[in-house]
């Protein structure tokens, strides 16, 4: 080889090298928001471990190590938690003090055992009439016709944006409501809501306001926290007041920092969750949403597993190592930030077959309800959208039904629903309305009027 | 490693159970029976291959840089392609782990 074609061929390797190369500017771009994917993919391909110098962290994205990261509470830890310093609780958190600052620890297991169980189970069976309910009257409140006109099908608009009108007032409804909060209240608790999720993800003017929402917040729930120690009642603020795990209780700031919590993680989710089952029904599968959904509703919690599978809510969890740790031949120094990228280990070719197409029926996805251990008895692997292991979505059972119950409230109330818009900008995120879930910015619907 | 029990809400919470509370977390069996990737680092014993001593950093901080260097720098210095599993290998590595 001659010296001018060995110089050519090391240049045709930097610039293959280039290709696969990775700036980590490429996760703040405009691309990147709309559709992270083929990032995503080239993370898994040619980098399953990334060490982002720009943003301080280190990038997990293949299926598999994103599930033993979650599984490993020993070396990766959910907290910045240093044992030598002092870290002031509920600080640095819109949110105040709250169940997910302690991490790993036993605090966390104590006040998780606390509440968990008001999420699942028969007591998450009392509330699923109420729900129903709540999304009857909001159908009702959109197309002014009573809750039983609109049970039967009747509407008398033709059209819909679901977004504004519905997903963003169901959920943080059902919450409040299950809270024992006052119902006149209710869109005070939607823009409390909105300004902490968003003061949750940004900083500057944006945490200044989430915090004012937060303390307006607090001084809204003292009154009623201490009507619920005095006299429960059926509410989940007087369940949590009272709730004892070993003997122990809630603290008062623990209490509104896991009320807060809850409006925010038990609102915005769901609320994003709902408008992306209709988008990928109307957009990307109407042949399914035809064939499939409209002839069995049934189907809709397959449509809800595989959207969080294909494009959940939620595209990242963090984690922080506890001592140095070698991934795929990399060393990850002690207390480094591990980014956990469950967008794309959902799309993990290694582990589901076409990760790419949105398929409501495909084979190789559990879709059932979710185990916080991954392991399941049909030996499918599920989606990784709650996360998994100690920190697994508390609200995983509730999120699910009442996902589902609204879509097929909305589909009974809908007749022949179409995209009113033939092409749609899609999910996007993040941005500053969003607070960084990945939801469509609006979702318009017509539908036949009687 | 932190002990729990020096967390500010635990001395009476976790102290009188410290054997159950302290007890170790045991870790599973990887899911699906698929090799692992992912281990403690041994510095007795394995050279530090990624980052050197001038870049570990035990008080959390990692190096940081606003824009990064050029690609073309990027390209010529292995620290930044240092990892990177080439095309042709990388498609079929994982061939047989597809589950159908």
């Amino acid at each position: 080889m001659t010296a001018t074609e060995e110089s050519s061929a090391f240049a045709d390797a930097i610039r293959e090298q280039l290709k696969l190369a990775i700036e980590p500017q490429e996760f703040d771009s405009p691309e990147f928001q709309r559709d992270p994917f083929p990032l995503y993919k080239r993370l898994r391909d040619h980098h399953p471990i990334y060490q982002d110098l720009f943003h301080k962290r280190w990038v997990v994205s293949r299926y598999d190590d994103i599930v033993e990261v979650f599984q490993n509470n020993d070396d990766f830890d959910r907290a910045v938690y240093d044992p030598k310093g002092d870290y002031e609780f509920g600080k640095k958190q819109v949110f105040g003090p709250n169940i997910l600052e302690y991490g790993n620890s036993a605090e966390h297991r104590f006040l998780r055992n606390v509440v968990a169980d008001q999420f699942v189970g028969n007591r998450l069976a009392g509330f699923l009439p109420f729900i129903e309910q709540i999304a009857r009257e909001l159908m009702g409140k959109i197309w002014e016709k009573s809750a039983d006109d609109i049970a039967r099908g009747f509407s008398d608009t033709g059209e819909v944006e679901l977004v504004s009108e519905f997903t963003t007032q169901f959920p943080i409804r059902v919450i409040s409501n299950m809270l024992g909060l006052p119902r006149e209240d209710e869109d005070t608790f939607v823009r409390w809501y909105q300004h902490l999720i968003v003061g949750l993800g940004f900083g500057g003017e944006y945490f200044a306001k989430g915090m004012q929402a937060r303390n307006e917040m607090w001084d809204y729930l003292d009154p009623l926290i201490r009507r619920a120690e005095d006299s429960p009642g059926e509410d989940l603020i007087s369940r949590i007041v009272h709730a004892e795990f070993r003997g122990q209780r809630m603290n008062v700031d623990e209490i509104k920092g896991f009320i807060a919590l809850l409006l925010a993680a038990g609102g915005d989710t769901t609320d994003k969750a709902i408008a992306n089952m209709w988008y990928h029904m109307l957009y990307t599968r109407p042949d399914q949403f035809e064939n499939e959904v409209q002839r069995d509703p049934s189907l809709w919690t397959n449509v809800f597993t595989e959207m969080m599978r294909y494009d959940p809510v939620v595209h990242g969890q963090a984690r922080h190592t506890t001592r140095e740790i070698k991934i795929h031949g990399e060393v990850i120094p002690e207390r480094a930030v591990v980014s956990l990228m469950l967008g794309a280990g959902n799309r993990d070719e290694r582990v589901f077959k076409d990760p790419d197409t949105y398929d409501m029926l495909r084979e190789d996805l559990h879709m059932g309800r979710e185990l916080r251990s991954g392991r399941y008895p049909d030996g499918k692997h599920g989606h990784l959208g709650f996360g998994m292991g100690q920190h697994f979505c508390m609200g995983y059972a509730m999120a699910r039904q009442e996902a589902i119950i609204a879509c097929t409230r909305l589909a009974e109330a809908m007749k022949n629903p179409r995209p009113k818009f033939p092409t749609h900008e899609g999910i996007t995120s993040p941005n500053i309305g969003s607070g960084g879930f990945r939801a469509p910015k609006e979702l318009w619907i017509q539908f036949d009027v009687n | 490693m932190r002990d729990e029990r020096d967390h500010p809400r635990n001395p009476g919470l976790s102290v009188p159970e410290a054997p159950e509370a302290v007890r170790r977390y045991r870790k599973p069996p990887p899911l699906h029976g698929r090799e692992s990737h992912i281990r403690i680092f041994d510095p007795e014993n394995e050279a530090r291959q990624v980052y050197g001593e001038t870049q570990r950093s035990r008080d959390g901080s990692l190096p940081h840089e606003e824009h990064g260097p050029s690609a073309v720098l990027k390209a010529l210095d292995p620290f930044w392609t240092r990892g990177i599993i080439p095309e042709d290998e990388a498609n079929h590595a994982d061939a047989g782990e597809t589950q159908a």
